[in-house]
């Protein structure tokens, strides 16, 4: 305990006298005609593993979480990426508030995805190791599930959410029910419905519904579609997963690591934890 | 004229006061300079609160406009450019609960890239339509109420790094409330704020100021300054009106008052000069100079009293020479005519009796020429003390004139007079001068002269009326002593009459009115006129004065000199209009006292340029050539040495003495008209015609006058005279016929 204690001492010292914060390079993709999407790229050494880092539900690669692990990878000399979802807007450099309208669906999210992966493939023959926080790694599940890779080798899904958490008994059912009510009726309009954290999420009952495809249930079955090293870490202090569901994924192939009292977005120490095991991972042959 | 002066003590004060006034002065320009400095930083305070003001305004613009560029920026803005499906709904629920706008941002809209706003419907406030070339922010007028409209630019980033314009926003904020309800001002009260927009709807951003109406704060430290600056000057003229009277005090007390003790004493010296300065002026005074004034005062008024007291010494024998006659002692005319003016006074005050009394020494002319000045003098210092034995106590004798005394006496009686008067003369009378080997008696006329209680003015008489009793008392047959009275008024009628006697005084005085009449004289053996008399006439308004009213008062008043001095003018002026035949002759008549005249010979020298044409002879008369004979013949010598011929007048009116006559060195003798009137008589005739040959033998021409008939003419040629005078000839004539 104390190693690790004057370890983190050491990098934190080394961090702020020695080294120079890495600076990404902004990459736009044109997504579609009015949507064009970010990405920062942190560039490594050639010979070195292509890392793509998803952010959260509505964050950016800005989010502390994912900025600070692209930036210390990368001091590692691993090339990162890390793309911004769209969500609906180009050029979307900021977090997406719930109160915000919603245009965006798990489609499209999965769309910009495939065309990251498209860049990243034309970019390098590095084997690629992706890693989602929150539920960038429901996403990049998603995504993998659907297409395999043989460049992709590893999996690293940081926190896996639940997205029925926080709903009140049957709240979640009623609303799937109304948004598919509303999709019955071919209505688009905006309707105010509740997803993850959010309690106001302004949406069509259709982009709703498509986000359904992150339920823990959807998520081991495409967990069970990939056959890449698959390791999920996970704070013991995270309100917003389900432990229990957590250690079912070890049967699914997903090896489990838990850092002791880091929260969701492993402030703090914790996050050079993280980064630990992270390289930990990536290191391993 | 005395100036009036100004004090010490009023310079003092008026120094002081001047002092003040300037330093008021300084003072209130001190202070209007402060005024002016308030006023200056007053406007500075105003532009530095306009400043701060437009300052605030702008940096809230500013800050707005950043607030409202970071709105364009925001990533929603460009969904809803890209995807404006919803924009009812974003600006209706999710704008108004963002937190990039804050509260004072009243509205905002999203417009595309042409400029149109995304929402067709909406009822909002702000413009419909952006122009793209106008993206000027400005203020929107409502209800009186600025409302800051700022347009902004969406801005999209490019993938090769450029940025392109995809829409606009719009924001409208309350700007200035926002402002006043949160900015605290340096310079401006922000509850003077005052917007007067009137009727105006839109305003640039940088006229905003001028419609804002403020006061500004007191500058707190100006008022301490300028507070700080009155109190000293409150102070400064505190001390000075202190020290003012302090210093009025100190002069009052040191110098003004020494020195109006000084000249205070001064003052009562004028009337008192017998003040003595250590009995008046014992004070010490503190400062040295005025204690030296003090003591050399002392010493000056020492030696002043000294210079007095020889000078009233001095005085007092000058009094004394002035007053009185240096020969017999008595007072002088001066001192008469003072005591007079005094005695004047004191009748018209107390009307008490006053008595004058006149004294003239009869024949003191004839004395003086027979026994000599030195036994002259004798006479009037004997006859001086005799009459100041008799007069009572207090009473003074005067000399008056050469021979003419003069006593006033006071609360006397007439009668009481009259026996002084008769008592002096005959303590006149008891004089003798054996002594001096003559036993003559010496005379006195003296008249007497009394003022009447009943009349006011009849003290200013007494002269006069005493003067007259005088030459009363001379006239042959009177007494010695006469009293005036109204009978003796008639005697002096003619020197009573103020109005010959002023036109005699005027005729001597200036000359005018005196005319010469010219009688012929004719010589018989040729019988033709060998010279004219000229005879005197005054003539004034029409009239005539007749010569005997002229000589009376010439006589009385004894200006014979004065007179003949005014005719040989006239007839100069006479001889130079040739009035007078040339080659014929003139004579002259010269008084008594003329011919003994020191100047006689002098006045008479004006003739000799004419003596080459004319004969001119000097006719005196018997009585005043016999009186004055050894006088007179010094200047009758000197006459006719300069070639006047003499003519001995009134031959035979008086007490001719032939013995005189063989001494008298005259050229004619002129017989007097009682003489050729009496030839009537054969004894008469006798005698004349052998006084008449006797004189003609010893070389005198004779001249015969009263010359009225043929017949008279006939007996003087038989008697042997020369030269004939009257009417049978010719009256006396202003004009001659030449």
């Amino acid at each position: 305990m104390h190693n690790i204690i004057i370890k983190k001492i050491l990098i934190i010292s080394f961090f702020i006298f020695f080294v120079t914060p890495a600076n990404g390079e902004t990459v736009h993709l044109d997504i579609s005609d009015k949507i064009t999407a970010n990405a920062e790229f942190y560039t490594g050494k050639d010979n070195m593993p292509f890392v793509l880092i998803l952010h959260g539900f509505m964050l950016t690669y800005n989010f502390p979480t994912v900025k600070n692990l692209a930036e210390s990878l990368n001091e590692s000399d691993y090339n990162i990426i890390t793309p911004n979802l769209s969500l609906g807007i180009s050029q979307r450099e900021k977090s997406l508030a719930c109160e915000a309208i919603h245009t965006h669906s798990l489609e499209q999210d999965i769309a910009e995805l495939e065309q990251w992966f498209k860049w990243l493939e034309n970019k390098t023959d590095q084997e690629i190791i992706l890693i989602g926080h929150s539920t960038g790694s429901t996403h990049l599940i998603n995504y993998l599930s659907k297409n395999p890779s043989t460049k992709v080798k590893k999996l690293i899904l940081i926190a896996i959410p639940d997205v029925k958490i926080g709903f009140q008994k049957n709240q979640f059912q009623e609303l799937q029910i109304k948004a598919e009510k509303l999709i019955a009726n071919n209505d688009i309009s905006l309707q105010n419905f509740k997803m993850a954290y959010c309690d106001k999420y302004p949406t069509t009952a259709e982009n709703f519904i498509s986000y359904l495809e992150l339920s823990k249930e959807k998520i081991i079955l495409n967990l069970d579609k990939i056959t890449i090293d698959k390791t999920l870490i996970v704070g013991t202090e995270d309100k917003r997963v389900d432990h229990a569901w957590n250690k079912q994924l070890t049967q699914h192939g997903v090896n489990i690591i838990q850092i002791d009292g880091a929260n969701h977005f492993f402030d703090d120490e914790h996050e050079f934890d993280l980064l630990d095991f992270i390289e930990n991972i990536i290191n391993k042959k | 004229m005395h100036k009036k002066q100004i004090s010490i003590k009023s310079y003092a004060l008026s120094f002081i006061l001047l002092y003040i006034l300037i330093f008021t002065l300084s003072s209130l320009i001190a202070f209007l300079d402060i005024k002016k400095l308030n006023n200056n930083i007053s406007q500075a305070n105003i532009n530095a609160g306009r400043l701060e003001l437009s300052d605030a305004i702008n940096a809230l613009v500013t800050k707005h406009q950043s607030i409202s560029n970071n709105f364009a920026d925001w990533d929603e803005v460009r969904q809803q450019i890209d995807n404006p499906i919803h924009y009812s709904y974003w600006q209706t629920h999710r704008l108004p609960n963002i937190n990039l706008l804050p509260e004072d941002f009243i509205e905002a809209a999203v417009y595309d890239i042409n400029g149109e706003t995304l929402d067709k419907t909406s009822t909002a406030t702000l413009p419909k339509t952006i122009i793209s070339s106008d993206l000027k922010s400005y203020f929107d007028i409502k209800k009186n109420v600025p409302l800051l409209i700022i347009i902004s630019p969406v801005m999209m980033k490019g993938v090769n790094g450029a940025s392109k314009k995809i829409g606009y926003i719009a924001t409208k904020s309350e700007v200035l409330g926002h402002l006043l309800s949160i900015k605290q001002f340096d310079h401006i009260k922000i509850s003077s704020i005052k917007l007067l927009f009137q009727e105006k709807k839109y305003i640039e951003v940088n006229q905003l100021i001028n419609f804002i109406q403020f006061n500004v704060k007191e500058s707190t430290q100006t008022l301490l300054i300028t507070g700080q600056i009155k109190q000293i000057l409150f102070k400064n003229t505190t001390i000075l009106v202190v020290f003012a009277l302090i210093f009025y005090f100190l002069i009052s007390y040191f110098l003004s008052r020494p020195l109006r003790q000084i000249s205070t004493y001064i003052d009562a010296l004028r009337n008192q000069p017998e003040l003595q300065l250590s009995q008046n002026l014992n004070t010490n005074f503190h400062i040295h100079e005025l204690e030296n004034v003090k003591y050399s005062l002392s010493q000056y008024q020492e030696k002043l009293q000294q210079v007095y007291s020889n000078l009233d010494e001095k005085n007092q024998e000058l009094w004394e020479m002035a007053h009185h006659d240096a020969l017999t002692g008595a007072l002088n005319r001066r001192a008469f005519e003072e005591h007079w003016a005094n005695v004047a006074e004191l009748f018209s005050e107390s009307r008490c009796q006053v008595s004058l009394i006149l004294f003239d020494i009869n024949l003191f002319k004839s004395i003086n020429d027979s026994y000599g000045h030195p036994f002259g003098d004798e006479v009037l210092k004997k006859i001086s003390y005799a009459i100041q034995k008799v007069l009572r106590q207090g009473e003074k004798t005067y000399r008056i004139g050469g021979d003419e005394f003069a006593a006033i006496l006071h609360n006397c009686k007439p009668d009481d007079a009259i026996i002084i008067a008769n008592r002096c003369q005959a303590s006149i009378s008891e004089i003798s001068f054996a002594d001096q080997g003559v036993t003559e008696p010496v005379r006195a006329s003296i008249g007497v002269a009394h003022s009447d209680l009943n009349n006011p003015t009849s003290i200013s008489d007494l002269l006069w009326q005493a003067d007259i009793a005088v030459y009363t008392a001379k006239k042959p047959g009177q007494a010695h002593v006469v009293t005036y009275s109204e009978k003796i008024k008639n005697i002096s009628t003619t020197i009573l009459s103020s109005k010959i006697n002023n036109i005699v005084f005027n005729a001597i005085e200036t000359g005018d009115d005196i005319k010469m009449f010219y009688q012929p004289i004719i010589n018989l053996d040729e019988n033709k006129v060998e010279y004219y008399e000229a005879l005197l006439r005054i003539k004034a308004n029409n009239e005539i004065i007749p010569p005997d009213k002229i000589f009376q008062i010439i006589e009385a008043k004894k200006l014979d000199y004065e007179l003949d001095v005014v005719i040989f003018k006239q007839i100069i002026s006479d001889l130079n209009r040739a009035i007078i035949p040339p080659r014929t002759g003139i004579s002259v008549n010269v008084s008594g006292p003329s011919i003994i005249h020191e100047k006689i010979v002098e006045q008479l020298s004006t003739f000799i340029p004419y003596l080459s044409q004319y004969k001119i002879v000097l006719e005196i008369t018997e009585t005043s050539l016999i009186t004055n004979i050894n006088h007179a013949s010094d200047n009758i010598k000197k006459l006719k040495d300069l070639g006047f011929l003499i003519a001995l007048d009134d031959f035979g009116s008086g007490y001719s003495s032939i013995s005189y006559l063989s001494t008298m060195p005259v050229d004619i003798v002129k017989f007097d008209i009682t003489l050729i009137r009496q030839l009537a008589d054969e004894k008469q005739f006798s005698i004349i015609n052998h006084l008449a040959k006797m004189i003609g033998e010893t070389g005198h021409l004779l001249v015969a006058e009263g010359i009225e008939t043929e017949e008279l003419k006939e007996k003087i040629k038989q008697l042997g005279f020369n030269y004939a005078q009257g009417y049978l000839y010719g009256k006396p004539s202003p004009t001659i016929e030449q």
